[in-house]
Parts: structure tokens; sequence; C-alpha cells
């Protein structure tokens, strides 16, 4: 099964194939947000770069957000247009799993945490079984108080990842009474690869939806829920 | 801070003192009634980051992007009408960007903006040119200017 996946929930314009669990080839930009520009050209050059044609892609995984949200839109317009002209099926990958993908433990959770700034973040919690990841808590809008206060009621050990990891830190140590560590800074950005790797394994076990149906996933509060933080 | 306007010549001073200090982050919020001259004093601080287009008010189009020394967004949210409008217009990715944000009636959107910000409340007064410019806000920027502008000799109190 060949997996083109397409990430353009932050900064990082990226996009990879992968053959099953194997990436075959990937190519990333960290450099402004200008995705409408760049990452169209990028997906072309790929498949150019690795003499693979677009009907060779079997499966769309896109990182559905949450994120930017202009890059979200960039991502889904150019992810559904491809998927739907193939005719291939779409896995919405959580951005929060993808970025959670990037670090590994055989025994601790996982927890991204994405800076929304003004105090909110977006988490998830998310732990290895084998090859798998698992989710343990889906992802989820918070305040970072109430992120720590979700966190303290964690059983295991936790790995903390992601830009919210880095900027939250001096609160993280002040008030997570849980055992935690901070993955180190290279594992915190985006990539194609590891949507590509959930994707396959979404696909595998049928968690694929269609082109029309795929939509970003802003995980924006509500107006009440907004009202009720302030 | 209170600051005496008199004519174009103080408005354009003040807008060269504010662009000195804004930068890349930076959210400066301008209200005031109709031609209390919020887009002029958006016009003298754009030139400041090298931006030689006209700038006209984005009334219509709500939010305009230019390319200066940093990039620059206008944003004019009169026609907004709720916090959704403004989600739907992506606009949390312009004001924590790298760029300088200028928020026209920022007041209808006074929930959504970020603790650190410039305020600008512009009022006219009697005289057809005379104004006066009140200054609040939070965080570096924004002291950066109200200390500058202290030494200033429009400046009130």
């Amino acid at each position: 099964m060949r997996i083109l996946a397409i990430e353009s929930a932050t900064v990082i314009a990226s996009c990879a194939i992968s053959e099953n669990d194997v990436v075959l080839g990937e190519y990333s930009l960290g450099h402004k947000k200008t995705h409408s520009e760049k990452l169209m050209p990028l997906i072309e050059r790929l498949l150019e770069d690795m003499e693979i044609k677009i009907q060779d892609i079997d499966v769309i995984a896109i990182s559905e957000g949450p994120g930017s949200y202009t890059g979200l839109r960039i991502g889904a317009a150019i992810g559904k247009s491809l998927a739907y002209a193939i005719n291939v099926p779409i896995a919405n990958v959580p951005t929060m799993k993808a970025l959670a993908a990037n670090v590994y433990s055989s025994d601790k959770y996982i927890v991204p945490v994405m800076d929304a700034k003004s105090g909110r973040v977006y988490a998830g919690i998310y732990k290895w079984e084998n090859d798998s990841l698992i989710t343990v808590k889906e992802q989820f809008p918070a305040n970072i108080e109430e992120l720590i206060e979700i966190l303290n009621q964690c059983t295991e050990p936790i790995i903390l990842s992601g830009d919210g990891s880095e900027n939250y830190k001096n609160k993280f140590e002040e008030s997570l009474k849980i055992k935690h560590t901070f993955s180190p800074k290279q594992f915190n950005s985006l990539r194609a690869s590891s949507s590509a790797f959930l994707g396959y394994s979404m696909a595998l076990n049928g968690e694929t939806i269609s082109a029309s149906e795929f939509a970003p996933k802003y995980l924006r509060l509500s107006q009440a829920e907004r009202n009720k933080m302030k | 801070m209170k600051i005496k306007v008199c004519n174009l010549k103080d408005t354009e001073v003040v807008g060269k003192i504010i662009a000195k200090h804004l930068e890349k982050g930076s959210v400066l919020c301008l209200d005031g009634d109709l031609g209390a001259g919020k887009t002029t004093l958006t016009q003298f601080i754009a030139k400041e980051f090298g931006i030689n287009e006209y700038i006209t008010s984005p009334t219509f189009t709500i939010i305009k992007e230019y390319e200066g020394i940093l990039p620059f967004y206008h944003m004019d949210v009169y026609r907004i009408d709720s916090e959704d409008d403004m989600y739907d217009l992506g606009y949390e990715d312009y004001i924590y960007s790298e760029g300088v944000t200028i928020i026209e009636w920022s007041q209808k959107i006074s929930n959504m903006l970020p603790a650190s910000r410039i305020n600008i409340y512009i009022q006219r007064a009697d005289d057809e040119n005379l104004r006066f410019f009140s200054i609040t806000g939070e965080g570096h920027t924004y002291e950066k200017i109200t200390e500058e502008l202290k030494n200033y000799e429009n400046t009130c109190n």
C-alpha cells in the first residue's frame, strides 16, 4: 500500500510517501507560512524525484488539525482534490497523534502539546503498544491550567513534546505532580512521515473516509466554552 | 497616557515613534469615530516599514496584507458581527505571527485580542484638526512606546 501524506498544520509544510510502514521519501520546509505557494510544488517534486505517478498512490493521509487555520485549509484543499481526482480514500490523521508519533517510549505516556497562544493549548495522550500508537485520550483544547489538572490524574509517567512543552516548560515543572520528562526539541516539529505511518494503520483498520467527507478539525472552542474560560 | 495631536505633522511624528518599537507579533489596536484618523495614523506607521503602497481602510476586505520590512497586516473589523467570523478569517494566524498587525475598530472584538498589545483611542476635539490620542496597553512593546512618548512635547500627562 502506497501512502501520500500531507502536513500543513503548522509552519512546517511537509509531504511524504511511504510503502506500508516504511517511509520512501519526505520533503519538509519550515520557512514562513507560505503553504499556498510551496506545498503543492513540493508534492509534485516528491512524486517526480521518486518516479512515482500520483495514480500509484492508494491512500492520502492528511494531518487534519488542530493547527493554523489557513494551513489546515490549504492541506485540506490539496489532499481532497488529489484524493478526489485519483479516487482514493483519505486517512484523517489527528495532528496531535502525528506529533506524538515522533516520540517512542515502551512504558510512558506520550503527551504532545501544541501552543495555541494566549494560555491555550491543544493536547492528547497516547501510548505505544508494540508497533502501534494507541490513543489514551483523544486530542482536545484546554487552557494550560486545565491540561496540568488532567495530566496530574495520569497513572503513568509522561513524556511531554511539542512547542507547548517548550513554551510552558516552567509551568509544567512547577505544577506537575506526576513523573514527567521532556522530549528533545528535534522531535517537536510535525513531519508528514508521521502522518503516513498513522495513515497506514488507519487504512489497515478500515478507518479511512472519502474525499468529500474530509474536513479540517480546528478544535475551536464554542462561544459558550470561551465565555466560561473568562 | 494622553497625547495632543494638532495636525498631520504631529500624527506623523507619533506614527514614527510607534513604528520604531513595533516588532514581530506586535498588535496595535486603533479605535475612534469615523474620520478620527485611524487609517491616517496607519499610513504613517506603514511608511516606516517601507510600505509605499497607498493604504486604504480595508472596510470591505477586512484584512489586507502588505510586505514591508516585516509582514504588515491591516485589519478593519467594523463589519465583524461575531467572534466566529474572526475565527473563520483565520485571524489567529495574523495576530500570533512574525508580522505586525494593526486592527481598526478593535473594540468590536475586544474579547479576542491578545493581552500584550497597544491600544490607541483617537478622540476628535472641536477644532477640526485637533485630536487626542489615549494610549493604553500591556507588554514590552507598549512599555517601550510609552517610555519614549513621555519625553514627547505634546504629551499631556
